[in-house]
Formats: C-alpha cells, structure tokens, sequence
C-alpha cells in the first residue's frame, strides 16, 4: 500500500514536472536573493514586488486566455496605453469619476478584445497581423488623447490601488483573487471551451462548441485584463503616458511561456504565468545583488526564456518518446 | 497557363501593387511635390533597407516560422561595421564580410533554436533579440558609438545613373532572391517545409537543415541592411533598427506571403514594401500628426492584408 502510493508520487513528478519548472526557477531566484542579501527578504519587500509586478502580471493574464486557444494578442500594448492615457488625463478626484473612468476603459478594452477575435475568426487572418493592426490604431488614438507624459493621476485613486492592509497590499489581493477566479474559471463550460479550442480547433468544432464564441471571448478577456493593467498601471507610477503599453507586448507573452503556457494553444495556465510574471520582474533586483550591470538584465531574461522554453520542448520531446499524447 | 489562371494564381500580388499605385496616385494628385525626382530618391532609399530585411524575413516567413530578432541583428551590424573600420575606408573590405558572417551566425543561432531544439519561432526570435541587444548594450556598456567610414556613406548618398546605389542594390538582391526562392530546388524545399514539415520530412529533405538556413540567410541579409542604414545615418544610435521589426513582417504579410507558410513569393513581397514606404512618405508629406499616422498605419495594414489574402482564404 505504501509503495504503491510512493510509486504514484513518483509517476505524478515524472508527469508533470516540466509545470514545475518556473516555480523551481522563482524558488532559486529567492533563495539567491536571501543569501546575497538576506535583508531583502521581507513582507516590505514581497509587497513593493507585488505592486510592481501586477501590471504585468493582469497583462500576462490576459494574453494566457488568448494563448490558451492558439492565438497572440499584440494589441495588450495598444490598450494599455490608451487605458493609461485615459485615466490620468480624464479622472476626477471623486469616486464617481473613477469608477466611471474605469468602466469605460474596461468597456474600451473588451470591446477592442471582441473586435479582434470576432475579425480574426471571421476573416481566418493571423492574429499576428490582425492583433499588430489593432496596436498601431490604439497607439494613434493614445497619441491622440495625450501627447506627451503626464497627466494628472487623482492622489486617492493612487492611495486606494497602492493601499496596505497591515503588511499586505492592495495588489497581492488581486492576484490572489483572480487565482480563486481561474480555479472557478476553469471547471465552467467556457474554460474547457477554451482549451479545447486551443487543442484542436476542428476538432472542437465538429463536437460543437462554438469557435466563434470562444475565441471572441478569450479576446475580449484578454483586452479587459490589459485595461486592468493599464489601470493599475496609471496608480503604481502615478502618470500617463501614450508609449507606456509597448513595453508590455513581448515580455506579456514572456511571462506567460516561462510560466509554462505554450503558443501553440491547449496547455499552460494561470498559476504558472503569474508566477513567470514575478521571475522576470525579480531578474533585475537578482541582478543587482549580483553585483552584475544592469545593461546586461535583457540578455539574462532572453537567456531565461530560452531555457525555460528549451526544457519543456524536451520534456515534452521525453513524453512522446515514452508513447503518450501530447 | 491562360491569363484568367495567371490572374487567379497571381491576384494578391496584383493587388498589392494595385494598393501601392493607388496611394501613390492619390497623394500625387493632392500633393504635387510628391511625385518630384527627389522625393522619389528619397523613398527609394527609404525602400531598400526595409526591402532588404523583408528578403529575409520572407524566407523565415516561407518556412512557417517568423523572425522578430532582425532589429538588434541590424543595429549590432551597424554597430560592428563603424568599430571594426573606425572610419577607415580601407579596412571595409574585410569587415564587410565579417558583419556579414556575424549576421549569418546570429541567424544560425536563431534557427538552431527552432529546428533542433524546437522552441516556437515567435519566442526564440523574441528571446534571442533582447540576448543580442544585452550583448550589444551590455559589451560597450550602454554606450555605444562611432559612425559609418566615408566610403559607405558616399555610397549610400550617392547616384548611379540617377538612381540610389542603395536602390539598385536592393533591386538586385531582389532579383537573386527571387531566382533563388522561385527557380532554385533550394526555393522549393522552402515552399514544401512551409506547406507540410511532415511531407517535407518524407520527400527526404533535411527539413531542420533547410530551416535553419533560412534563419541564416534572414540573419545575413539584416546585417546587409544595418550595414547600408549605417551608411545613411550621421550619427549610429541604439534602437535603430526597432521600426524594423514588425515593418518587415508587415510588408511581407501585406505581399500576400502566408504567415502560415508556404506561400507567396518575392515579388509580392517587394510590392508589400512599396505600399508601407508610400504610405510612410504620403503621412509625412501631408503633415499629419504621429497620431493620426498610426491609426491609419493600422487601417491600412489591415485591409492591405485582407485584400491580399482573400483568395486564399476562400479556397
């Protein structure tokens, strides 16, 4: 009995160990940290770092659900930058005007999402070049709203984002928050309709689900999320600017393959692509307590990421040389 | 072939060019200086450096894959071309070939990556731009600097029978490519891989050589281009070759190159960059705020798409 338990544990490790490998990758980054530098190590500290990781990782977010069913969302950058420009050139200091704000920035963003899955399905084009045309049209009407950097970001809309309960911020919540979502997420309908989509789309078609709906939805899901992150965005840096957005585009999509989420659609998850969010915002400190220059933190998170993928290529290349169906 | 086969088989090409004509004769019409000898030149050159990186990027494009690193593989060129001459014209004719094989080793290094080791095209080429923009940045420590020696910008400024060097460079570069992707069994074993991996594998060609190849060869041909940019530009600065990026893959997809891979062709390709450099130059010449240029940027470049990759869809 007891060994047979033992040789489960040890068949789930062998399964499923290449999901483990950014939780393993973020571990070791920590633990580095703590040796170099044990001080850092701090509630404070794990505070500050999930303030400054949650722009992209709701970022991440998103672009995960548009992953999940085979796509890539390059217009995330589009939209927060719109979003951004938005909030800090358009809000009051009144909670009205910042829940209004805020709503119709979610309505923007969700409705750019649909337009592109509705156009990407309809037109069958990559959505590459759909999604790389949405960016530039949100680019423009970001340039349109606010010229250059500045704006003026109401100090209680920052205070409320940026707030602490105790030792625990504001942010820290929403990620856990949106974690408990995903679970929930994922046992519906819709999160199966969404992987499966991102499988096999003929398949999931011929069994009826709607490709269409699906697709719209991870979109539309994914144009919220980036509006949520252009959102959070304005408070964390307490300005607007109309080029904030481009920066998120690729490393989005980073985050979201280290945390194990794969492009061709079907596999991956939330859980693994905020904890990929959180290595490469953590790179730069490691960096810095090793003593190493900063200009070199783009190289390491190139190397990151080619490493991070090139490993579970070759789990996966392990798995279907064991015979399984991946 | 009859015509109305020619037609069918060669309608997005037809129409690219079609798009390109259109907004050429439109600004033309409302712009009279438009249409000037100089401006011409001006676009011309304008033309052949984002001509040249979008050879390369249609081959990797041919292939089913994509390459995103072409921005630093241009500016590290440029960068090594003005270091390793100094300004000095004599010292071009080893350095040349020696950023040149740079480019053809980064673009190895990008294709090993996809063929051996089987990473997404999207996330190595992306990974492997900022490696080689931390190598660039981080090597000269964030400060980089020289400029091209006079020879090359004597070249890139001067005129050949009226015509830009630059221009006819990227003409003839145009030509063996298109021999080489259209004519050559080399070309076809493009197309097969793009099409199908599996057939490809099956008709017994060595699918992860070919593929890399064309990484390589996308490779060359940036360093090609960030070596003639250099030439250009006063003053060499980092970031130079970031329009590059997703022009390049713009202006083959507006070409009616499928980013599936597989199909397509050279000429289209060149029309797909004659549409992006005359709407680049007609936003210019009307004066239209940044803004403005970037909304219509991605109007066009959607339904440039769209037209060129109706029929395919509909097949």
């Amino acid at each position: 009995m007891k060994q047979e338990k033992k040789n489960k544990r040890g068949w789930w490790l062998r399964e499923n160990w290449i999901t483990l490998i950014p939780y393993a990758m973020l571990l070791v980054m920590i633990i580095l940290m703590g040796i170099l530098n044990p001080s850092t190590l701090s509630l404070r500290w794990m505070a500050n770092k999930s303030d400054a990781a949650l722009s992209l990782i709701l970022a991440a977010i998103g672009q995960t659900f548009v992953l999940l069913t085979g796509g890539f969302d390059l217009s995330v950058g589009g939209i927060i930058c719109v979003t951004n420009c938005l909030a800090a050139s358009r809000m009051q200091d009144s909670s009205g005007s910042m829940l209004a704000w805020a709503g119709i920035c979610l309505g923007i963003g969700c409705a750019i999402g649909i337009f592109n899955g509705f156009i990407i399905e309809k037109t069958k084009l990559q959505p590459f070049i759909v999604t790389l045309a949405t960016q530039s049209i949100c680019y423009g009407v970001a340039l349109l709203i606010m010229k250059v950097d500045g704006g003026n970001v109401p100090i209680r809309y920052i205070n409320g984002l940026l707030h602490r309960f105790g030792p625990i911020p504001v942010s820290m919540l929403i990620i856990i928050g949106m974690l408990v979502l995903w679970m929930y997420f994922k046992q519906t309908k819709w999160g199966l309709f969404i992987y499966a989509v991102g499988s096999n789309e003929k398949a999931s078609h011929l069994n009826g689900i709607s490709v269409m709906k699906t697709k719209v939805l991870a979109y539309g899901i994914s144009g919220g999320f980036a509006v949520l992150a252009g959102l959070f965005r304005t408070a964390h840096v307490a300005s607007g600017s109309p080029t904030a957005g481009a920066d998120f585009v690729m490393i989005s999509i980073s985050a979201a393959v280290i945390g194990g989420t794969a492009l061709t659609g079907g596999a991956g998850g939330m859980m693994g692509t905020v904890i990929g969010a959180l290595v490469l915002r953590t790179i730069a400190d490691l960096l810095v307590f090793l003593g190493v220059s900063s200009y070199w933190s783009s190289l390491v998170q190139g190397v990151l990421l080619i490493l991070a993928v090139a490993i579970s290529a070759y789990g996966t290349l392990l798995k279907r040389k064991r015979g399984a169906v991946v | 072939m009859t015509i109305k086969r020619f037609w069918k088989d060669n309608f997005s090409i037809f129409m690219t060019y079609m798009v390109a004509f259109l907004l050429m004769v439109f600004v033309s019409v409302l712009h009279p200086g438009y249409a000037s000898p100089n401006n011409l030149r001006i676009l011309s050159i304008t033309a052949s450096i984002l001509g040249i990186t979008v050879i390369g990027q249609m081959i990797v494009v041919l292939t089913g894959g994509m390459d995103l690193s072409v921005p630093w593989m241009f500016t590290i060129a440029a960068f090594l071309t003005a270091d390793l001459t100094g300004g000095d014209n004599g010292k071009l004719i080893f350095a040349v070939p020696i950023v040149l094989g740079a480019g053809l080793l980064m673009g190895t290094f990008n294709g090993i990556g996809v063929s051996y080791v089987g990473i997404a095209p999207v996330i190595m080429t992306m990974a492997s731009n900022i490696i080689f923009q931390g190598l660039l940045v981080g090597l000269t420590g964030g400060t980089p600097g020289g400029s091209a020696p006079k020879a090359l910008k004597s070249f890139a400024g001067g005129s050949i029978g009226g015509f830009s060097p630059l221009f006819l460079a990227w003409i003839v570069f145009s030509v063996l490519f298109f021999i080489l992707i259209a004519k050559s069994p080399y070309g076809r074993k493009l197309y097969a891989i793009g099409n199908s991996n599996t057939v490809a594998l099956f008709s017994g060609i060595n699918v992860k050589l070919v593929r890399v190849s064309a990484y390589s060869l996308c490779g060359m041909m940036a360093a090609l281009a960030g070596i003639l940019f250099s030439g250009r530009i006063s003053q060499l600065y980092l970031g130079m070759g970031d329009p590059y990026q997703m022009q390049s893959v713009s202006a083959v997809a507006i070409g009616g190159v499928s980013l599936l891979g597989g199909s397509g062709s050279c000429i289209g390709a060149v029309g797909g960059v004659l549409v992006l450099v005359v709407l680049d130059g007609l936003l210019a010449a009307f004066g239209i705020a940044q803004s403005i240029q970037k909304i219509v940027y991605g109007v066009v470049l959607f339904l440039a798409v769209l037209l060129s990759s109706r029929r395919k869809a509909g097949r």
